[in-house]
């Protein structure tokens, strides 16, 4: 569907936005992922603030692009309060992909398809302007397949895929569209919280998938030799993993890149955001159950010993989280504490600065019993002490 | 400790505190609302607080007591200035260049330590040279920043070695110092095994039969050395690798960069890894404090992945036409499936490469060959000379030298021992005794002629020699 | 100083209208910078920099001409293709580039935290070079040596004493060296208690020297590292016990540790891992600020190491030579690296009978140079002196806490309200949510400025990290200084952020572009391999006319050419 305009050699991005992302926040309301709690929001007074926030940023890129001498990447955007608005309000000339299919509120699916527009065109960084809603709506329309990047104008922006500003968001575009850019990128997580859950104060996020975000390059350090990239670090980590479990015994493992990493040693397919049951044998592993409930784990793993594979998610490492997690209690208990094996970056762990990961499986004994330390595989020969919280 | 007279400590500030002036500290103290120091070491507690001052020697806080004292000392010292010396085994008395010493003098690069490369870009410069010229004398395109001397590059190498191949075994010449292999060992325990393949005793040079015996499929790599510890140039560098690479085993060669003006470098004839001291370059012999160990192979990036040390590249700016330098910092993805613990970097000898870089500059490539070929020249000679004094035999005559050779004295029925502290009252220091470092050899002397032994030193030599076994 | 402050000589008071004026603070800074071509470029066919004795004719006649005996194949069939130079070209070269750094002796060097960067006296390198210790060779008669070897052997006695240990070895060539030392010590212990196999895991921090990790994986350990409580911000004695077991054999620890924080539980640390058969050694680079305060013996370790190119003053040298020393308990002395050295009466000498010994761990006994800088630098202070440097150096540290805390969007994580010892790690993490601008960032702008600062080792627990250790070299004039150029740094970064990014501006050269450095088709780590990758001649083309340098050769490298 290459209809869009050609622009030769110049990169080019997309941008969407979600008009209604952030309405809820300066009213007090905590997201905005319904009509109902939209029309409260807007019965109580909100603006809305996502076209403003990524007009910020496109004058950033503008700013940046022009004073390095490159040309200015072509702008491509949704229609209406999809982009266009905002493009108006940064006064950046753009292209309008898809027409407008209807009036009035914008939907996801309006969001999903602008992203397969753009996909379709070939834009070289996708932006949009939302929250961990809209990032959620991102991954499923275009996965890991388009380098995107997140403008933080939602109230729940806990996904690692957000710019920590909107101004930095176009500098961080300049510099992975700047004509000598490598075009890192890295494979972050998309969580969202249980809504309904966070409005009566607990906090539980979910892991729904990854995106493929521009990756600054790691800084040298001049006294060391530069840290493995986070690839090799999770391959390393995975490799110990797999060196401890015992043959012939099921094995849990839960949702994560890390994790996957581990499956991939084990030369097995992994639900990246779901829970798989292995059996490692001496030449690689069995799947027995792929993308799993708790039912089927418990099928599964049988009555027998069994060893849980965990990879803490979300900004404040989450090792297991309520809701529909298939890691069920029961599961846990019948594992014992310790078959319950962490894996993680030393970086991943790192960034929680001494805080402890978090428990919270719906049973509060449970959560008591997890609590302490845990040793964390972090990479061959390599441990990590780490206490261990109920959330 | 209180053998020296005691000088008063200081009413005032020393010289090297500007802020003990009492009435600065006081201020500094009110400014951040402390009432005095023990209210900073608040956190230590009382039970580990040492209540008693150290029991040091009395201090000399006068620069000229203080000089006057070290001299004192270092007066008990005899340099090789004022004794002849033929000694070797790893440090050599070559001439030091004034420029040398003058470029690592420079307070500019002697305080400098890890600042970007941008206000760093001198040292960066320096040690990408360093790394260039040697590049040049080795003729292979990555040279790293200096590692500490060159067991620590040989014990290196080994380890990228296993980290390459994947393989743990390594077959070690017998012509190695009895000091590197416990460095080596030391360094590589427990990954690694070291096997010992003999030596020809005739010719000195690897027993290429044994070397095939010993190679099979668990060999990671073959190490040897030019010239071998003995002195003797290995003329089968070709052959050794041959039979090495078709076992799939590396080539690791420790080389002596002074003999790279004559000898055909390592990767010549095969070698994967080249390493060894950079002391011979325009470095003094500082009692064994002056070296610096160099790590050198192809620009293959699965040899480049392997390196613990820093590699410095070169890079344009954002001006067009201008250098810049930085880490060559590839990512490392090879945790998974290879050895592991990739060393570690620290503080080694980077002002040595950078002395190394500005006397091969000095040298040129017509110097390198000529230090070459004058040693060569001055070894034979010496050798020629002693082997005529009765008893006195070279057990590796027949093989080439660059600097260094074997002395055998069994027939003279003297010890080397003997034969040194009487060389020594003649003013001369005699070769190394090998009697224990190589029982094979018995009362032996590995003797070092460098390009400033002079005809009459070594008529010196053998005269002296021949006087004290006669 | 201002303008209106009264001449000390004529008394007259105010500027008068042709005054210069003050200099502003920050001052105008500009680095050095020669815009200086590659060694290679300088190259002048025929001309030489130094030459060699010539070989006497007596010599010729004898020997002939040994070089060409040798095989082909064992010749160096070409000469190598190194730059030829003039003497005073090379000179030039290298004074140049000896300009384009800043160390000690030319900034205020309080940024490189954990390095101790204090005055290396100039006396000091002055003794080091008499003929008397730089033209001694290690295997000289002991008769001709006594002088070094007395001074290794006092200054191993001084260490003792600093540190309450029993022996010291002067053995390794830099701190790192000293742990990989104490950690094979700590191998060779438990082997020769047949518990080699069992013993396999060592315990560590987040906050220790990477070093520390590093060579206990090197040495066969599996390392267990422990994560620094949130609030104290060093690891709590819950952790510790979580990770000691039957199989420690040792904890490697520093205190204090690169935040600045001493841990006043280490003697209970020590005493949990000698409860369960381990070792504990103690990693003393950061020892600064304890000299005299407190020591490794009254906390009970059996190891210590310090560095004796931070702590005790021998210069740091673009990354080396420096030096390390390792203390032990009698326990261990017998593992200690081979030789020591030894006195008997007032005869020195060294003992390499020693059957535990874990042999060597470089050539030789030491960095001999530095050993006797550092022996110098002790005696010209003394105890007492001692003590001020460590007292000072916490004070300085303390005051520009205050001053840079001062500064907005900056913190000083852990422990908060509590006093530091002799650094601080801080954060921009504030600054950076404000701005965007990132720590590494301000670190490269403050070269605009004449200095610069280290974050942090990887990988950054503290966000944003910058690391400050003013050590006791720096008066508070010079620490103003420092924070003054941070605070203008800070406000640009609030008010101009683009100034930081494209950053610098008035150093030695400009943005360097990092990309060639990760990609293999790029990066040159010689000259060869630039020309053969990139072409030969240089990144511009030379101009010839009017330089006074010698003209460049222009030349492609030999090597580069396609049918080489």
């Amino acid at each position: 569907m290459r209809d869009g305009p050609h622009l030769g050699a110049r990169p080019s991005i997309g941008l969407v936005v979600n008009p209604i992302a952030g309405l809820g926040g300066r009213v007090g309301l905590k997201g905005t992922d319904t009509p109902e709690v939209v029309a409260r929001a807007l019965a109580l007074g909100a603006i809305p603030q996502a076209p403003r926030r990524a007009a910020e940023t496109l004058l950033a890129l503008h700013s940046v692009v022009a004073s390095r001498g490159d040309p200015q990447p072509g702008l491509l955007v949704g229609p209406g309060d999809l982009g266009e608005s905002a493009a108006r309000l940064a006064g950046a000339a753009a292209t309008v992909v898809v027409e407008a299919v209807h009036d009035g509120q914008t939907t996801a699916a309006d969001t999903r398809q602008v992203a397969r527009a753009f996909e379709s065109a070939g834009v070289d960084l996708l932006l949009f302007a939302g929250g961990d809603g809209t990032a959620r709506d991102l991954a499923a329309a275009v996965d890991e397949r388009v380098p995107t990047l997140g403008i933080p104008a939602g109230v729940k922006v806990q996904s690692a895929v957000f710019a920590t500003s909107p101004h930095t968001a176009g500098e961080i575009s300049a510099a992975f569209l700047a004509p000598a850019s490598r075009r890192t990128t890295a494979e972050r997580e998309v969580v969202d919280l249980d809504e309904a859950a966070y409005r009566r104060g607990e906090v539980a996020p979910l892991l729904h998938g990854y995106l493929r975000v521009p990756a600054s390059r790691s800084i040298q350090s001049r006294k060391a030799p530069t840290p493995p990239g986070e690839a090799a670090a999770m391959a390393a980590a995975g490799a110990e993993v797999v060196a401890s479990l015992p043959i012939g015994q099921p094995c849990v493992l839960g949702p994560g890149t890390t994790v996957r990493a581990v499956a991939e040693q084990l030369g097995v397919p992994k639900t990246l955001v779901g829970v798989d049951v292995v059996v490692p044998g001496p030449g690689g592993a069995r799947l027995l159950a792929g993308d799993a409930g708790e039912r089927e784990v418990r099928a599964a793993i049988g009555a027998g010993p069994v060893s849980i594979v965990v990879t803490p998610i979300g900004g404040q490492g989450f090792l297991f989280g309520r809701g529909n997690q298939p890691i069920a209690p029961a599961i846990i208990r019948a594992a014992g504490r310790d078959a319950v094996i962490v894996v993680a970056t030393p970086a991943k762990l790192a960034a929680l600065g001494g805080r402890p990961l978090l428990v919270d499986t719906g049973d509060a004994e449970l959560d008591r019993a997890l609590a302490g330390f845990i040793t964390v595989i972090t990479g061959r020969a390599e441990r990590v002490v780490v206490p261990v919280a109920p959330a | 400790m209180t053998d020296q007279p005691a000088t008063s400590p200081p009413a005032g500030a020393h010289p090297y505190i500007p802020n003990s002036a009492s009435t600065v500290k006081a201020e500094m103290l009110a400014t951040i609302g402390a009432r005095d120091m023990e209210e900073l070491y608040a956190e230590v507690p009382e039970r580990l607080r040492l209540r008693r001052p150290l029991d040091l020697p009395a201090p000399m806080s006068s620069e000229a007591e203080l000089v006057r004292h070290v001299e004192g000392l270092l007066g008990r010292n005899t340099s090789t200035r004022e004794t002849i010396s033929f000694l070797g085994a790893g440090c050599y008395d070559h001439f030091v260049p004034a420029v040398c010493d003058e470029i690592n003098g420079r307070s500019e690069f002697l305080t400098a330590y890890a600042g970007e490369p941008y206000e760093d870009h001198g040292r960066f410069q320096a040690l990408f040279e360093y790394a260039s010229m040697m590049g040049e004398l080795l003729e292979m395109d990555i040279v790293n920043v200096p590692v500490y001397d060159g067991y620590q590059a040989a014990a290196t190498a080994l380890r990228m070695a296993a980290r390459v191949t994947g393989r743990h075994r390594f077959l070690l010449t017998d012509a190695i110092g009895r000091d590197k292999r416990s460095k080596i060992a030391d360094y590589v325990a427990p990954d690694l095994e070291l096997m010992s393949v003999a030596i020809d005793a005739a010719t000195g040079e690897l027993d290429l039969a044994v070397l095939e015996a010993s190679l099979d499929d668990t060999v990671a790599a073959v190490y040897v050395e030019q010239p071998s510890y003995l002195g003797i140039v290995e003329t089968q560098g070709g052959t050794i690798a041959q039979l090495a690479h078709a076992a799939g085993a590396l080539v690791i060669v420790s080389v002596d960069p002074s003999t790279l003006g004559v000898l055909a470098p390592p990767a010549s004839f095969g070698a994967d890894i080249a390493c060894g001291d950079i002391q011979p370059l325009g470095i003094h012999q500082q009692f064994g404090g002056g070296h610096g160990g160099f790590i050198a192979t192809a620009d293959d990036p699965h040899l480049v992945l392997e390196y613990p040390s820093r590699l410095f590249g070169i890079a344009p700016t954002l001006v067009e036409g201008e250098y810049g330098f930085g880490d060559v910092a590839y990512e490392r993805t090879s945790f998974a499936v290879r050895e592991d613990g990739k060393e570690w970097v620290g503080t080694a000898s980077a002002l040595w490469g950078i002395t190394a870089g500005v006397y091969l500059a000095l040298m040129g490539p017509q110097g390198m060959v000529e230090l070459g070929e004058r040693m060569m020249a001055r070894t034979r000679y010496a050798m020629a000379r002693l082997a005529e004094l009765p008893g006195v035999r070279l057990p590796f005559g027949a093989s080439h030298h660059v600097h260094e050779f074997v002395l055998d004295l069994n027939a003279t029925g003297r010890t080397v021992a003997e034969v040194n502290r009487a060389l020594l009252a003649r003013g001369i220091h005699g070769g190394k005794d090998l009697s224990t470092e190589f029982p094979a050899l018995g009362q032996s002397a590995l003797v070092a002629v460098t390009e400033v032994r002079s005809q009459a030193d070594i008529d010196r030599l053998a005269g002296a020699l021949g006087e004290v076994i006669r | 100083m201002t303008a209106s402050q009264a001449h000390p000589a004529t008394g007259t008071a105010g500027p008068s209208p042709d005054a210069i004026g003050p200099k502003p603070m920050p001052r105008r800074f500009h680095q050095a910078s020669w815009d200086e071509p590659i060694i290679f470029e300088l190259s002048a066919p025929g001309t030489r920099g130094v030459l060699l004795p010539e070989v006497e004719p007596g010599i010729r006649e004898r020997v002939g001409d040994p070089v060409a005996a040798l095989p082909v194949g064992v010749r160096r069939r070409t000469p190598p293709a190194l730059p030829e130079l003039a003497q005073i070209h090379v000179v030039r070269h290298y004074t140049r580039l000896s300009q384009e750094n800043l160390g000690v002796d030319l900034n205020i060097d309080v940024g490189q935290g954990t390095c101790t960067m204090k005055y290396s006296p100039k006396v000091n390198d002055q003794l080091i070079r008499s003929p008397r210790l730089a033209d001694l060779h290690p295997l000289q008669d002991p008769a001709t040596i006594q002088g070094v070897l007395e001074i290794m052997w006092r200054l191993e006695q001084i260490l003792c004493e600093i540190s309450g240990m029993s022996r010291v070895t002067l053995q390794p060539g830099a701190g790192s060296a000293a742990i990989w030392t104490n950690v094979s010590m700590i191998r060779a212990y438990h082997a020769a208690r047949g518990e080699g196999d069992r013993r396999d895991e060592i315990v560590t921090t987040m906050f220790s020297h990477p070093s520390n990790a590093a060579c206990a994986k090197t040495a066969g350990f599996r390392v267990v590292t422990l994560m620094p409580d949130p609030d104290t911000g060093r690891p709590s004695l819950d952790a510790l016990r979580a990770a000691v077991s039957d199989r420690t054999a040792a904890l490697l620890i520093t205190n204090p540790e690169d935040t600045g924080i001493f841990n006043p539980e280490i003697d209970d640390f020590v005493r949990i891992v000698h409860e369960a058969g381990g070792l504990c050694s103690y990693d003393q680079a950061n020892a600064n600020g304890i000299l005299g305060i407190t020591r490794a013996r009254e906390a009970g370790f059996d190891l210590c190491h310090f560095n004796l190119h931070k702590t005790f003053s021998t210069p740091h040298a673009c990354g080396g030579p420096a030096a390390g020393a390792c203390g032990v308990t009698e326990d261990l002395a017998p593992f200690l690296p081979s030789p020591t050295v030894e006195r008997d009466g007032d005869r020195f000498f060294l003992d390499a009978d020693r059957p535990e010994s874990i042999g060597k761990v470089r050539p030789w006994y030491g960095v001999a140079p530095n050993i006797v800088r550092a022996y110098a630098w002790i005696m010209s202070l003394g105890a007492t002196g001692l003590r001020e440097v460590a007292e000072v150096a916490v004070l300085n540290n303390n005051y520009l806490m205050h001053r840079v805390l001062g500064l907005r969007g900056s913190s000083a994580p852990y422990a908060a309200g509590k006093r530091r010892i002799e650094q601080v790690r801080y954060s921009w993490d504030e600054l950076t949510r404000d701005t965007g601008v990132h720590s590494e960032e301000l670190g490269v702008r403050m070269a605009d400025f004449g200095t610069h600062y280290w974050t942090s080792h990887h990988p950054f627990v503290v966000p944003e990290p910058m690391t400050l250790e003013p050590t006791e070299s720096y008066s508070r004039a010079d620490l103003d200084e420092y924070a003054a150029m941070l605070g203008a740094v800070v406000r640009e970064a609030y008010a101009e952020p683009e100034t930081i990014r494209t950053a610098p501006h008035r150093s030695t050269v400009h943005q360097v572009r990092h990309e060639w450095f990760d990609d293999p088709a790029r990066w040159a780590v010689t000259w060869r391999a630039y020309c053969r990758k990139h072409g030969g001649g240089g990144l511009a083309a030379t101009p010839d006319a009017g330089r006074d340098s010698p003209p460049s050769s222009g030349a492609a490298h030999p090597a580069a050419a396609p049918d080489a």
